[in-house]
């Protein structure tokens, strides 16, 4: 087990610094010059010859990549181009907001999406099972930011059960905040929750099928627990990757959800950045959200060996 | 022993989370004027600023040496009176102003902002002042701008970001590019701002007009059309900036509407030379992209009448509005009989758009330009960089709104050799002469002169004016005493503005 | 939805024995993936002739024609600017299409090479290769898109040439996965012929072998474009300004809810339908290219049989046919099980009768898809879901179990029948410590202690003289060899001393050499036991060794029983004979090919008259015709053949 975590660790500090190099290398992408997006209407070439001076472009490349992680890790991803704003600050503020967007989200996709999964499984080919495949696949289809804008026209708009925009802090009001984020939580865990089900459904009937389970039930074993203790636990296997995925796809969908019912985190922060080309920000939130998605992959290796005995006695 | 580990991970991202989100604000004031917005702050020194949309946030914090009324007009704000000649502007600053750091407002705090403005780093607000030579401080309480050359316009551009006043102590040190430090009824407060998202101003206890104040919080949030009514219909906001095309909607709700005269607008021929569009050098076909322009039905249509067409600069009743000014207006038959004259069945030319409201104003008239054969293409740029995408010469024409309200300063911007907006270097001996010779009088002979110029400028098709587009702010009925800001989309007087 | 046709298969034959119908065959007969297709052909050739199809140009204004609703001359409606909402739809195809293709096909460009790159050359190429791959199957799609947009500013060039990028990671497993298994195989074929391996051998392997899967992993990812292109165009950061595009149209369509609430309606409902399609193409594709053989490709033939066939036999010899009557611990009498399918029911048990005395050993003796293992999920009332027993009975100690409620079934279950697998390692729950396996039907059935249990389980594994039995019960199944877990596997089936054991040929995967000493042991602890075994096999031998009697089943139909000893010495069954035949100490004696040609039909395509007639020699046009009924030729001794009683087969031993 230790031997497993310990090469996980390793792979995915490469993983991490590769991306890192290549996040860093944005900056030096851009055709013509980042002073041009700095300066923005201030750009002559007066000012861009100074900046360019000032910002250390001149220096070799691993120079400016070695001063730059030396400041990321120390949490300081520069400033931001357009209001010269620490990048950090802007960091601060918004990942928790993201953070508990992906945390209800990811709730809500493996509620749904476990549930929805075991009780299709059961009975494949029934009409539970039909409707729930179909639903499945229409979830998959449909595109998150549409659906947010059906969810928040009936229940926000016409229903007013919920606000239909912004973000109460957890601190000022719990129960504003938890309404606040009801929709958002929905339209990005519906179709991650979608995505879990196919895959357990797939990994239960599998399971179910195979000669332990019914081992278990020739030894008489009550039914709900061949499902519980033999089906869920094996099908849970190769779910919980599936459930790691949807830590990417929840942040990726996050990106436009945000900007649908204006919650003040990374998201909407990113599409913003991006519209200004404010490309420290840019690099923050593709740092931030990678370290996220490879400390979820290295959580779910190491769950993985926790749940399959067969991996823990590497 | 592994399950342990598990919960252990569990819980720790649980309390890491929460203690995340234990860093958020606290409760809000009674008082509070929420407002709609379609774009987060930029810069917090004025100086760096130009967009007009971008006023809104820095309203609450900052005020100019003069003031500005509903219609444009100045108004004695920092400075009770000045006195301008020839070649100096005298004001009599006030002396009980003290900016939200506590360094004290005096004639030493005016030069130093016009030194910020002056060193270059914002080209556009630079240009704006360059008639000011020079800055003396008479005393604490007396400052003088020498001048170099007329300056007609000069202190309707002090009313905004060039003449926003920011405390020497934040310039000195930077920190005005964290949060913003100026002389305003209320001040930001950066604990509860979500930059961005929602911008908290709180009362300012140390204002010297106290009279002003209606409300002991501001609330800027930053959010799209479609929020803007849902906040509106939830009653989560009182105010809000609209594109005209919504009024419909809004009066359909029940929400009053202010609509202020709104920013002329005019799609803008840079390439009359033909450097890059052949067919943009023959003022036949300058002329025809007028005839083919159905401004009534735009403003009728598209603006939903929250608008006055105009194919000149200057409208009726303004002492530059041109009577005898041609017929430039919509007429299919003439516009493909003039292309047709000048042997071009049709063109392609680029322009740029940055947002949804630019959009709106680009995609009309592309529509419109379809119908004799021209295809203006329009492509997305990134939010900020309009003026540099105008002067960058790689556009032949674009639509831009004309934010100089004098025919000097419209001459400065968009007309002469060296004008910021006049990349391909086009001249037009005629006009300079014109505007050189009006700068030189006084204001009341002078206005023949410009409104010669202005005509000129239109009928040879440099600009092929659309209107002043009228933007609309949407109130609601808790919000009273809310008055709009004229040639300022979405902006409104923060002062006096009170809510139930 | 490969999953929810059963794969009914598995159990009840070997799939590859199957002559599967053609691709295309198969992948139309399946009506939700075709009407995809259907749909996106449409909309390629939508997007193609958007010009010529579209009623109006789609950049067309008229302004005097705003937030019109549907009607004839506007399909859909317009817009705000009184454009053709239909036309814009049209239009609107070709950005979807073009901006899919282009991140797609820069995928494929990129992707393909490399994972033939990584997976050809292998070693520290691969290991590169595969390490970048993973660097960016961290970020989404849409991520990739907006920093390709932050970085070169809007337009969706960038952004989708970005995307593929991104995407090509998928192409390079998929690639280097095939050329793996390809280049394993062509290795040990060309160095047959030539001695080297060549790459165009390689590569001639691995292109017919990619194309379906490419096409698959294309059409989801594809989906995926579709919606990445829709959330830029949706933020702005896509499609150009006018430009007809799902997304933006989408975008637009919010501010003029209260003017036009439909303008929502056409573009989501566009773009829904495409990815639907997308999706539900390739998951249809991808299920017609799996190994697995769904209900919906059975096409039964009608079979002529009736039920009826087993309440006209003579009591007697169903009383006859499977041995001992009365003193039988377990009798199963006209026995049937069917499955459904689309075009109706099939038969997989056909009138099964068998019995078995206490302290008997009876073999239930076939090759692999006769329905042994059938009979003993049947006698379970275990049959897999969809199947159901529709005739016949299943009595322990004179019990009818088809009555039996759910509840009371349970408690016979691994009470008084037990069961043992052929295949240890996966009849044990791998996450799940051999001591629970074995503890909890103890618990269940006799209502032990956790302590009692575990006392039990110590003697159990003693017993089946597993060594170490504490520390072994602690530990996992993987952790176990293959007759070690066996061994496991029969303590548990012995845990609650049961009436009736079924062992379903509980040595065919172990190693040669334990197999003898896990078939002795299974007959020490019959004897000491005194319980009654059902013992089902493929092996003549193996059941001469062990069983008392034996019952032989083909297609479905017990062909012959009788005391092992006669079916040994004497078969009258060809089929009989044929297995005989196919023992090796007998295949060594008469020198010929052990195999007996052809395979068992599937149960919809068994032949009508005798079933095994197509692969028997000594067939007559007799045996074509009628059903054969099972007859007694001697005492106990009884067959299923119509030349039964012309010795046929006398000589051949």
């Amino acid at each position: 087990m230790i031997r497993l975590i310990l090469t996980r660790l390793i792979s995915s500090v490469g993983i991490f610094i590769a991306l890192s190099i290549l996040i860093f290398l944005l900056m030096y992408l851009v055709p013509g010059s980042v002073a041009v997006i700095i300066l923005d209407d201030a750009a002559t070439p007066e000012n861009i010859a100074k900046l360019e001076a000032e910002l250390g472009l001149d220096d070799p490349l691993p120079t400016q990549y070695a001063r730059w992680i030396v400041n990321v890790s120390k949490g300081d991803f520069g400033t931001s181009f357009l209001n010269g704003r620490p990048v950090r600050d802007d960091i601060i503020e918004k990942f928790p907001v993201t953070l508990w967007l992906l945390i209800g989200a990811l709730v809500i996709a493996v509620v749904f999406g476990l549930s929805v999964g075991i009780l299709a499984s059961l009975k494949p080919g029934s009409l539970l099972d039909r409707s729930s495949v179909l639903l499945v696949t229409l979830g998959i289809s449909i595109p998150n930011f549409w659906l947010a804008v059906l969810l928040s026209m009936l229940f926000a708009v016409k229903l007013g059960w919920l606000p239909v925009f912004g973000y109460t802090p957890i601190t000022e009001d719990p129960i504003l905040w938890f309404k606040s984020m009801l929709l958002p939580w929905f339209s990005l865990g519906i179709v991650s929750s979608t995505l879990i089900a196919r895959q357990m459904r797939g990994a239960m009937i599998e399971v179910l099928n195979t000669d332990y389970v019914r081992a278990a039930r020739a030894s008489g074993i009550p039914e709900h627990w061949v499902v519980i203790s033999n089906g869920i636990k094996n099908a849970m296997i190769p779910v919980i990757t599936v459930i790691g995925f949807q830590v990417p796809v929840i942040i990726g969908g996050s990106l436009i959800i945000e900007l649908v019912f204006a919650t003040p985190g990374l998201g909407s922060l990113t599409i913003q950045s991006v519209l200004d080309q404010d490309l420290p920000i840019v690099q923050a939130v593709l740092m931030v959200m990678a370290s996220l998605v490879i400390l979820t992959n290295l959580v779910i290796d190491i769950s993985y060996g926790w749940l399959n005995p067969k991996m823990r006695v590497l | 022993m592994k399950k342990k580990l598990g919960m252990s991970l569990l819980t720790g991202v649980v309390v890491l989370a929460m203690l995340f989100a234990m860093a958020g604000p606290a409760m809000a004031a009674k008082d509070t004027l929420r407002v709609g917005w379609s774009v987060p702050a930029r810069k917090w020194n004025p100086h760096l600023n130009t967009a007009v949309m971008l006023l809104g946030h820095l309203e609450p914090v900052y005020e100019g040496l003069v003031g500005e009324g509903p219609k444009g007009e100045l108004l004695p704000r920092l400075a009770t009176k000045w006195e301008q000649t020839k070649d100096s502007i005298t004001f009599t600053l006030r002396d009980d102003v003290v900016f939200h750091d506590g360094t004290k407002f005096d004639a030493n705090a005016v030069k130093a902002n016009i030194a910020d403005v002056q060193s270059g780093r914002y080209p556009p607000n630079a240009k704006k002042l360059i008639a000011i030579s020079s800055v003396e401080v008479i005393d604490a309480t007396h400052i003088r701008f020498h001048l170099n050359r007329p300056a007609p316009s000069l202190l309707y551009t002090l009313q905004r970001f060039a003449g926003l006043m920011v405390s020497p102590a934040a310039l000195k040190s930077n920190s005005v590019d964290k949060v913003p430090v100026g002389t305003g009824p209320w001040k930001l407060d950066p604990k509860r701002t979500i930059s961005g998202t929602k911008y908290v101003y709180t009362l300012n206890k140390e204002y010297w007009d106290p009279s002003v104040q209606g409300v002991a919080e501001i609330e800027i949030n930053v959010l799209s059309v479609e929020q803007q009514f849902n906040g509106f219909a939830s009653g989560e906001l009182e105010v809000a900036g609209l594109h005209s095309a919504f009024v419909p909607r809004a009066k359909a709700a029940g929400y009053k509407i202010l609509s202020p005269e709104g920013p002329h607008e005019a799609l803008h021929i840079y390439d009359r030379t033909g450097k890059i569009v052949p067919e943009l050098a023959d003022p036949r076909i300058r002329r025809a992209l007028s005839y083919a322009i159905d401004r009534k039905a735009f403003a009728r249509v598209v603006l939903q009448g929250n608008s006055i067409p105009s194919t000149q600069r200057y409208l009726p009743g303004s002492q530059w509005h041109s009577e005898e000014i041609e017929d430039l207006s919509y007429n299919l038959k003439k516009a493909k009989e003039l292309m047709a004259e000048a042997g071009v069945k049709g063109f392609t030319f680029d322009t740029y758009s940055q947002d949804a409201f630019f959009d709106m104003m680009n995609e009309p008239i592309a529509g419109m330009l379809k119908k004799i054969g021209v295809t203006m293409n329009i492509k997305s740029i990134p939010i900020g960089q309009l003026f540099v995408a105008a002067s960058s010469g790689k556009y032949a024409a674009s639509i831009m709104p004309l934010i100089e309200r004098h025919p000097y300063d419209f001459y400065q911007a968009k007309l002469a050799p060296d004008a910021f907006m006049n990349p391909f270097k086009y001249e037009d001996k005629e006009i300079d002469a014109l505007a050189k010779k009006a700068a030189r009088m006084d204001e009341k002979s002078a206005a023949p002169l410009w409104t010669e110029m202005s005509r000129l400028a239109a009928e040879r098709g440099y600009l092929i004016h659309i209107g002043s587009v009228h933007f609309a702010i949407m109130v609601s009925k808790r919000a009273k005493n809310v008055k709009g800001r004229s040639f300022s989309p979405y902006n409104i007087f923060f002062r006096g503005v009170t809510v139930e | 939805m490969s999953d929810t046709s059963l794969t009914i298969s598995q159990s009840i034959a070997d799939e590859d024995f199957l002559e599967r119908p053609s691709f295309w065959r198969r992948f139309s007969s399946q009506t939700v993936p075709m009407i995809a297709m259907i749909f996106l052909v449409i909309l390629i050739l939508t997007a193609i002739l958007a010009p010529w199809i579209a009623p109006k140009d789609p950049l067309e204004q008229d302004l005097l024609e705003v937030f019109l609703g549907p009607s004839w001359e506007h399909l859909l409606g317009t817009d705000n600017y009184g454009r053709d909402v239909f036309s814009r739809i049209i239009f609107g195809s070709r950005v979807t299409v073009q901006a899919g293709l282009q991140a797609v096909c820069f995928a494929i460009i990129l992707g393909v090479p490399l994972g033939l790159i990584a997976g050809y050359v292998g070693g520290r190429t691969d290991k590169i290769i595969m390490w970048i791959n993973d660097i960016f199957f961290i970020l989404p799609a849409l991520l990739i898109a907006l920093t390709a947009i932050a970085v070169m500013g809007p337009g969706l060039t960038y952004a989708m040439a970005a995307v593929g990028f991104g995407m090509a990671t998928r192409y390079i497993r998929l690639t280097r996965g095939v050329v793996l298994v390809e280049r394993e195989k062509t290795y040990v074929e060309s160095a047959k012929v030539t001695g080297i391996q060549t790459p165009i051998i390689l590569f001639r392997h691995i292109l017919p072998n990619i194309f379906s899967p490419l096409v698959v992993q294309t059409s989801l990812l594809f989906g995926i474009v579709i919606l990445v292109e829709a959330a830029l165009s949706f933020v702005g950061a896509g499609a150009p300004v006018g430009q007809p595009s799902w997304g933006r149209m989408l975008s637009e369509s919010r501010y003029w809810i209260s003017q036009q609430p439909f303008l929502v309606i056409p573009p989501g409902l566009a773009i829904t339908f495409t990815v639907l399609a997308l999706n539900l193409f390739g998951d249809g594709l991808r299920d017609v290219m799996g190994r697995k053989i769904t209900a919906t490709d059975i096409k039964v033939q009608k079979q002529k049989r009736s039920r009826s066939d087993a309440a006209e036999l003579p009591d007697e010899i169903n009383e006859k046919s499977g041995g001992s009557g009365a003193d039988s611990i377990l009798s199963i009498r006209g026995l049937e099980v069917k499955f459904p399918s689309i075009s109706g029911e099939f038969t997989v048990l056909d009138n099964i009768n068998l019995g078995i005395r206490k302290g008997e050993t009876l073999g239930l003796i076939g090759e692999s898809g006769s329905g042994k293992s059938m009979t003993a999920w049947a006698v379970m009332n275990l049959v897999p879901f969809p199947g159901k027993i529709t005739n016949g009975t299943v009595r322990l100690e004179g019990r009818n179990l088809n009555e039996l409620t759910r509840k009371q079934m349970r408690s016979i279950r691994g009470n008084k029948i037990a069961m043992v697998f052929q295949d240890p390692l996966s009849a044990l729950d791998p996450v799940m410590t051999i001591g629970r396996q074995i503890c909890k039907p103890l618990k269940i059935h006799k209502n032990m202690t956790k302590r009692q249990a575990r006392e039990r389980a110590v003697e159990l594994l003693n017993l089946v003289r597993v060594p170490e039995p504490h520390r072994r019960l602690d530990e996992y199944p993987h952790q176990f060899s293959g007759g070690m877990a066996q061994r496991a596997v029969i303590a548990r089936a012995l845990a609650c001393n049961p009436d009736v054991l079924i062992a379903d040929e509980p040595t065919t995967a172990l190693d040669v050499s334990i197999q003898g000493q896990v078939l002795e042991l299974m007959q020490d602890i019959q004897e000491k036991l005194g319980m009654a075994m059902l013992f089902i096999t493929h092996n003549l031998g193996v059941a001469a060794d062990v069983c008392h009697r034996g019952a032989v089943m083909y297609a479905g139909q017990i062909v012959e029983t009788g005391k092992i000893d006669d079916l040994i010495e004497n078969p009258k069954h060809p089929y009989t004979a044929a297995l005989l035949m196919a023992m090796p100490e007998n295949v060594q004696k008469i020198n010929r090919l052990a195999d007996i040609k052809g395979q068992v039909p599937l149960p919809w395509a068994w032949p009508q008259g005798c079933r095994f007639h197509p692969r028997c020699e000594y067939a007559t046009d007799q045996c074509t015709k009628d059903n054969i009924e099972l007859r007694e030729i001697a005492p106990n001794h009884t067959v299923r053949c119509v030349r039964s009683t012309e010795n046929i087969l006398g000589e051949r031993l």
